[in-house]
């Protein structure tokens, strides 16, 4: 099947690519939403002091 | 009429905060549109990849890089950029020496990958699914970018020009160095764009000739006196071996600098350096007395490495890690 | 810094902080010997985790 890819997603924050799939007769066969991004918040602020976490975590999003 | 500049803006694993920081530039965005064309930012216009590849080498003035290093995606968009710009510039804390997601340099990809989708207690993933670089789907086929095994700062992956630090950097800054490429009079290469002292210099607290910690307290559990230097009451502050520029920001807001801005000139390891500057402040007649006042503190690492861990000199060490220790 | 060592993932052990008088000589020789034979015993350092995409060129056609 043909493929379009969208890469990255574009005007908002964060990263994410489009995979588009088109059968033979050019309709949308399916779509799947893609994250690339691996951080790891969720296991860095593990052993913070609690009163920095709220210093940290705001990077997570800066819009 | 002059040629105008070409610049592009590549974010990484960033937080979209560096590129808000553009935008708070405010009116001087005008001039910037007058100067330039951007050629390539995701964010804020639709450009793809392809976009910038198309453009020649060397064809962008200037590029400005943020975010960490984290995946080999991100390691081919900085290889990408070095490529298409002539002048290559860190943008932000991310990009200058790791950032808050360098932070994960602590523990290895898989331990991250783990916590994220099998032990997070939020998480809901009885497969124990996880993000593959390849994926077969009745279609076709899925790619990811590959989560490398550490975090890196640009400058670990590509030769960068020039630095504009903080978390978020701040307007006055991406104006002066917007202004130093209007004018063509750059500083020499390497040079952090902004203040050339430690932020106790623009610190508005009071500092006495010796600072004498007897003990080290946590800023939300005690009454800190707002006109007193921070340090000298026992509150960690990295102020003294961070660079100026941020007009003491988070100390004027009443809370303790973390360092964002990177360290001061001819510092090597800003961790070390920090680790110096708080002991050197303790007081204590014995070298009991001494562990046990440094023993307050629970999380030196994190302390002295908050924006930085990315370009401790230690590297990344993955020996024995006991139950417990972060 | 032995803590901070730990967090690193460094052997502490790699770290010792003395004070040695500049009157002490045979006590600057011993201590220095005996760590000497601390940090052979654990060997050199393993180098930093350092990740295959970043080591290698990239070649673009």
């Amino acid at each position: 099947m043909k493929k379009i890819e969208i890469d990255p997603i574009s005007r908002l924050e964060g990263h994410g690519k489009i995979a588009i799939f088109l059968d033979d007769n050019g309709d949308v066969a399916n779509a799947y939403l893609q994250i690339p991004e691996l951080r790891g918040f969720e296991q860095f602020c593990v052993g913070r002091p609690v009163e920095e976490v709220p210093r940290i975590t705001p990077r997570i999003c800066g819009v | 009429m002059p040629e105008k500049f070409k610049f592009a803006f590549m974010p990484s694993a960033s937080c979209g905060g560096c590129e808000i920081a553009i935008v708070d530039i405010d009116e001087v965005i005008l001039k910037v549109a007058e100067l330039a064309d951007i050629v390539y930012w995701p964010t804020a216009l639709d450009f793809k990849d392809k976009d910038l590849e198309a453009i020649p080498d060397g064809g962008v003035t200037v590029g400005f890089f943020n975010g960490a290093v984290r995946n080999d995606h991100d390691v081919h968009h900085a290889h990408l950029m070095r490529r298409k710009s002539q002048v290559l510039v860190a943008f932000g804390a991310c990009a200058q020496m790791g950032g808050i997601p360098s932070l994960g340099n602590f523990w290895t990809t898989e331990e991250i990958a783990h916590r994220m989708y099998d032990t997070v207690p939020s998480v809901v993933n009885p497969d124990g699914t996880r993000p593959q670089t390849t994926f077969e789907v009745p279609e076709g086929e899925l790619t990811l970018p590959r989560a490398m095994e550490r975090a890196y700062a640009l400058d670990q992956v590509v030769d960068v020009d020039y630095y504009i630090p903080g978390c978020p950097p701040q307007p006055k800054w991406v104006i002066a160095a917007v202004e130093a490429v209007a004018s063509g009079e750059l500083p020499p290469k390497g040079t952090v764009i902004a203040g050339t002292k430690a932020v106790c210099d623009e610190c508005p607290r009071e500092r006495s000739e010796e600072k004498q910690v007897t003990a080290f307290k946590r800023i939300h559990l005690v009454e800190n006196d707002p006109e007193k230097c921070l340090l000298e009451q026992g509150i960690i502050c990295c102020g003294p071996a961070t660079r100026d520029g941020c007009e003491a920001a988070c100390i004027v807001a009443g809370q303790a600098c973390r360092g964002c801005f990177g360290p001061t000139d001819n510092v090597n390891d800003m961790g070390a350096k920090l680790a110096s500057a708080i002991a050197s402040i303790v007081v204590a007649d014995t070298q009991a007395e001494a562990d046990r006042i440094l023993g307050q503190l629970d999380d030196p690492a994190g302390y002295f490495y908050r924006f930085g861990l990315a370009k401790s000199l230690l590297g990344v060490q993955r020996g024995e890690r006991k139950e417990g220790d972060e | 810094m032995k803590k901070v060592l730990q967090q690193m993932g460094v052997d502490p052990e790699r770290l010792r902080l003395e004070s040695v008088s500049a009157s002490e000589a045979q006590r600057f020789a011993e201590t220095v010997k005996g760590f000497t034979e601390t940090i052979k015993k654990l060997g050199p350092m393993p180098k930093g985790v350092e990740d295959p995409a970043v080591a290698k060129e990239e070649v673009h056609a």
